[in-house]
């Protein structure tokens, strides 16, 4: 079999993390960009193209401009985790996704800083990596659900820029809303 | 010389060297003297115990440290600091020490860690040795300050606990997250909120309100109150114009169920239809419009047409008027309908509607649910002229599931609605219809069903069925029995269990007159032994009951549970009984001694024994066995 040429994922900070293949393509944005670079894994054999042998031995460098070290360090941590856990097509379906508890490992995994947290989201955004997208946002509804406009105000640390007055009538257009 | 006396030679002639910048020669001083005193010491044999390091001693140290510090050499001047720790452990220059250097090296965070160590520890040594350990209060302040200022910086507090010990721990920086997220991360996050959560955050911060409206997810699934008045549905017309309106998307409501209040029925009504909003599930319950009422709006309104022509599923509880046009003129408004949901009220009806019904049909409707409410019993009524309208000019060719309750539906109509698809067959109390009958037209059809319910309605006097010379292959896909009031006997429903293979998983048998589980103390004139119905076979037409239940069943004994339980662990099956209800029976306590015996291998999700007495010890013997996880037993009331 070829041997397979090294993934570099670069990050916003200029650090280099060697990843394996199938750890990287976790990340759609990644696997669709490989897609464009290299054969298929299984079909590596099968190619006898005219590339530069010397140019094959060159680690693929994907620069991730969005992303610093220390997220990275945690997205790569989490595709590790589940590089040979294949994702049901997800898609709809909400009743039963909305009710599923969140995954022990990944709870624990996601159990970070605030800060780290929304990071990881927005990483896992731009990376397309929609199993971390949906948990983390699990987790963060998880800080919403079934607390007051004052304690959601303290949990995110935010101003209430309403007047009583304006809130009051926020509450009474609410009046066709069962247990509000 | 003495020793002191070189190193305060030492400190004075570095210290002028390290004043004028020169590090490398302050550097050089400072090292001759600490290896001068090293040597001297070792000859004198005095090195080993740290009270021999004078404080000029330790001083020389920290110059040393502070030497290489300058001159860059942090590795040096960290093992420096760290040495002097290691003699002075209650001393607060080294620590500081350390801590400039590992700031210096871009390490606040263990800058951080070494300063509270150091606070921690001298604190204990003051603690322990009172006045005799002499601290450097104005360092010590320093060294405090220094830890306070790193602390901030870092987004750590120092808690002291209530002994009194201090700890560091890190502050959660909190941030809104609407503020950094893009809209389509947000509403991965609304998926997950319930409605009062979304409520609760449109009123966080004008921010919250704009992203939370700007999402169609809030929209999903709202939840009205029961009744709304027309002033309150006007409200939640707002609000979904509002979300339509910001979030550019289509105007479309999954599911949606309306209870109006009773003089708002028109109101409301008219406002939904005028919103023109796509709604998929819509439950409707009415009180004052009926189905004239209904069919007029339909007739003379194109948005409510519309609205009601794209409803995938329907569920409409409403008063029912007899008429010419009768109901199936409002069915040829749900073209689109896959499932529906009636549930009519009404009590007068002629049984005989001659009417000018012309055919129609509903091409996608899969799942049709029919009850006719009525106030109560006796006022029950021959509604088969609605019947007939329903079935003979409405054409329902897919349909997988048919439920019906109270219904006067007649063979030729039962003809009408089936079809080789049919799955799913419930009748409640349909007058006149038999196991038999119903298995005739079945067979006739040539459906396969998957699940078969029927009560029959006992007001009636049956014949006893015994299922003889018919064809039951209807049911060998059938997955799911409930038998309750039919007339069927043992070796009727045995033929009926032995035709199935083997696929059914539920099994539910209630108050047969005819079937009979044991002889029985009261010995029933109409029992004959052929009527018992026999566990072997039973047993072994059910290899994957999951559930089974036998409630009110004649001559089902402690006697009869036991000749169960044999079989049952004899054959080994049904391995995945999950669920067991045998409230109800002439059965005690002893019955279960039988079912759950030493050989028993049962582990039941519930077992449910209404009317029996079972003591707090019996209860916690089966669970703590493992028998089963959740025991329903209320007592007879």
């Amino acid at each position: 079999m070829a041997k397979e040429r090294q993934i570099v994922i670069i990050t916003s900070d200029g650090d280099k993390f060697p990843v394996e293949r199938k750890v990287a393509e976790k990340s759609i944005l990644i696997k669709n960009m490989l897609k464009n670079l290299l054969p298929p894994e299984d079909e590596q054999e099968d190619d006898d193209s005219d590339v530069d042998v010397d140019e094959d031995d060159e680690p693929i460098e994907i620069p991730t401009q969005n992303v610093r070290s220390a997220v990275m360090k945690n997205i790569l941590e989490w595709c590790e985790h589940y590089k040979d856990y294949e994702f049901p097509d997800d898609e709809q379906d909400d009743d039963s996704k909305k009710s599923a508890p969140i995954d022990p490992w990944d709870s624990n995994f996601l159990n970070v800083d605030q800060e780290m947290l929304y990071e990881i989201i927005l990483a896992a955004n731009y990376l397309n990596i929609k199993p971390l997208l949906n948990a983390g946002c699990k987790v963060v509804a998880e800080m919403i659900r079934g607390k007051s406009p004052e304690e959601i105000r303290k949990t995110f640390n935010i101003v209430n820029d309403f007047t009583p007055e304006e809130e009051a009538a926020i509450r009474r257009e609410n009046e066709w809303a069962e247990d509000r | 010389m003495e020793v002191e006396q070189i190193y305060g030679k030492a400190l004075d002639l570095g210290s002028r060297e390290f004043r004028h910048g020169n590090f490398s020669k302050a550097l050089k001083i400072y090292a001759r003297g600490i290896s001068i005193g090293d040597t001297r010491n070792k000859k004198e044999g005095t090195y080993k115990t740290h009270k021999h390091y004078s404080n000029k001693y330790k001083t020389l140290v920290d110059c040393r440290s502070a030497c290489f510090q300058k001159l860059e050499l942090f590795d040096r001047a960290l093992d420096d600091s760290n040495f002097l720790i290691s003699i002075d452990k209650y001393g607060t220059k080294g620590y500081l020490r350390k801590a400039k250097i590992l700031c210096l090296t871009g390490n606040q965070k263990a800058a951080l860690t070494t300063l509270h160590y150091a606070a921690k520890r001298i604190q204990m040594g003051m603690q322990k040795y009172g006045k005799q350990l002499r601290v450097n209060k104005k360092l010590f302040g320093q060294l405090l300050e220094e830890r306070s200022r790193l602390a901030e910086k870092l987004n750590f507090i120092i808690i002291a606990n209530s002994e009194g010990k201090e700890h560091l721990k890190r502050i959660e920086s909190k941030t809104d997250f609407v503020s950094i997220f893009p809209l389509e991360v947000i509403s991965e996050v609304i998926r997950y909120l319930d409605q009062k959560d979304i409520l609760s955050g449109l009123t966080v911060s004008h921010a919250w309100n704009q992203a939370f409206t700007s999402l169609p997810q809030a929209l999903k699934f709202p939840k009205l109150v029961k009744p709304i008045s027309r002033k309150r549905f006007a409200k939640f017309m707002q609000f979904c114009n509002a979300v339509f309106e910001n979030s550019c998307s289509h105007r479309f409501i999954d599911k949606l169920e309306i209870i109006p209040v009773r003089n708002d029925e028109l109101s409301v009504f008219s406002q939904l239809s005028e919103a023109s909003i796509r709604i998929s599930h819509l439950s409707l319950s009415l009180r004052v419009i009926d189905n004239l009422k209904l069919l007029k709006l339909l007739d003379s309104n194109d948005d409510m047409r519309k609205l009601f022509g794209l409803l995938d599923f329907f569920a409409l509880q409403m008063p029912l008027v007899e008429d010419q046009r009768g109901i199936s003129y409002l069915l040829s408004y749900l073209l689109n309908c896959k499932a529906l949901m009636l549930n009519l009220s009404g009590t007068r009806f002629s049984n005989s509607s001659e009417n000018d019904n012309m055919k129609m049909v509903l091409p996608n409707l899969k799942r049709l649910y029919l009850n006719m409410i009525y106030p109560a019993r006796a006022q029950r009524q021959d509604n088969s002229g609605i019947m007939r309208q329903i079935f003979q000019y409405v054409d329902m060719p897919s349909l997988v599931s048919i439920d019906l309750t109270d219904c006067v539906v007649i063979n030729s109509d039962l003809v009408k609605a089936f079809n080789p698809g049919l799955k799913v067959l419930k009748l409640r109390r349909i007058p006149r219809l038999t196991v038999s009958s119903i298995t005739m037209v079945l067979e006739d059809i040539g459906c396969k069903l998957e699940s078969f319910s029927f009560i029959q309605d006992d007001l009636e006097h049956i014949v006893p069925e015994t299922m003889q010379n018919m064809d039951l292959s209807i049911f060998e896909n059938l997955r799911v029995l409930e038998l309750e009031k039919t007339y069927i006997t043992a070796v009727g429903l045995t033929k009926l269990l032995e035709s199935t293979h083997g696929l059914l998983e539920k099994v539910s048998l209630a108050s047969n007159g005819q079937l009979a589980f044991g002889y029985g103390p009261l010995s029933n004139r109409l029992l004959t032994t052929f009527s018992i119905l026999p566990y072997h076979n039973f047993v072994a037409c059910c290899p994957n009951l999951v559930s089974l239940s036998l409630v009110q069943c004649c001559n089902l004994d402690d006697h009869s549970i036991s000749t169960l339980s044999k079989e049952i662990i004899d054959q080994g099956q049904p391995q995945n009984l999950k669920e067991l209800d045998l409230s109800y029976n002439n059965l005690t306590s002893r019955a279960l001694t039988f079912l759950f015996n030493r050989y028993s291998w049962l582990k039941l999700a519930i077992l449910k024994v209404n009317g029996i007495y079972l003591s707090e010890e019996e209860v916690t013997f089966l669970t703590t066995r493992g028998f089963c996880t959740k025991i329903e037993c209320r007592p007879v009331a």
